[in-house]
């Protein structure tokens, strides 16, 4: 297989395990069980680990790969979908940058966290929003990429092309 | 609560978030800075990586060392205003540039 096909199911992959992550957190945080606690802090290490093994691995792809490879394509004198390259990708890989420096910052407040009774209970919901803020961007990236892999497969005439 | 560590990496998340979104939108209409980033790592996108993850890990310690234990409700609500309205800005931002 190909390395860099490897590497984008790598960032994928990684990517969206993250944001499961923090979505799992997000519910440990609503329901403030006991036994969550040590869920939730270890869903948030998991989370931000992935968060930023996916920057390394969606970055090298898109430094490596995408510039030379698919963005060209995109934007060819032929092509009517310059925007999902100008658009979708340009705000793409830079909301992205966003998500692993917040998921370390979640990761940072629920490492120093003993028990739930260190937040009051307002507190502890913005906790909640605040995983489910990172679960609903990387669910963005997800979108925007999908957006961006089928105007690839629409332009190239390949099999699930034509959005 | 006494989680002083969150509360300074929250805080430089939001000032992470600003620079960042300041950043990618002056590197688009000045050619020079955006050459400068690209030839700091190779790539604009690495660069603005690079420095930003600096910026937030020096912030967060600075804050740490010499910051008071503050609010965290209001550091959580900053990050998360930060890190949607970026968001916001920088897509109708590059929507806007394409579209005129």
């Amino acid at each position: 297989m190909d390395f860099f096909l490897i590497l984008i199911i790598i960032h994928i992959g990684l990517g969206e395990f993250a944001g499961l992550c923090f979505l799992w957190v997000s519910v440990e945080t609503f329901n403030r069980k006991d036994a969550g606690l040590r869920r939730a802090k270890i869903f948030s290490a998991l989370g931000a680990i992935s968060a930023v093994c996916a920057w390394f691995a969606g970055g090298y792809y898109y430094v490596k790969h995408y510039g030379s490879m698919v963005k060209p394509v995109l934007i060819a004198e032929t092509s009517n979908l310059k925007w999902a390259h100008k658009v979708i990708i340009e705000a793409k890989e830079h909301i992205f940058l966003f998500i692993p420096v917040l998921a370390v910052a979640a990761f940072l407040l629920f490492l120093k966290l003993e028990s739930w009774n260190d937040l009051d209970e307002a507190t502890s919901k913005k906790v909640a929003y605040l995983t489910l803020t990172i679960f609903l961007m990387v669910f963005l990236m997800a979108a925007m990429g999908s957006l961006v892999s089928g105007a690839v497969r629409a332009i190239l005439g390949a099999p699930g092309g034509g959005i | 609560m006494k989680n002083k560590l969150a509360v300074s990496a929250l805080k430089a998340f939001s000032i992470y978030a600003v620079v960042m979104v300041i950043t990618v939108i002056a590197a688009e209409f000045i050619a020079p800075f955006k050459n400068f980033l690209a030839a700091l790592t190779g790539h604009h996108w690495t660069s603005k990586g690079v420095l930003g993850a600096l910026l937030f890990i020096i912030l967060t310690i600075i804050f740490n060392v010499k910051g008071n234990d503050d609010n965290l409700g209001r550091n959580i609500n900053l990050a998360i205003i930060s890190a949607v309205s970026g968001s916001v800005v920088l897509f109708l931002f590059f929507a806007l540039h394409y579209a005129l």
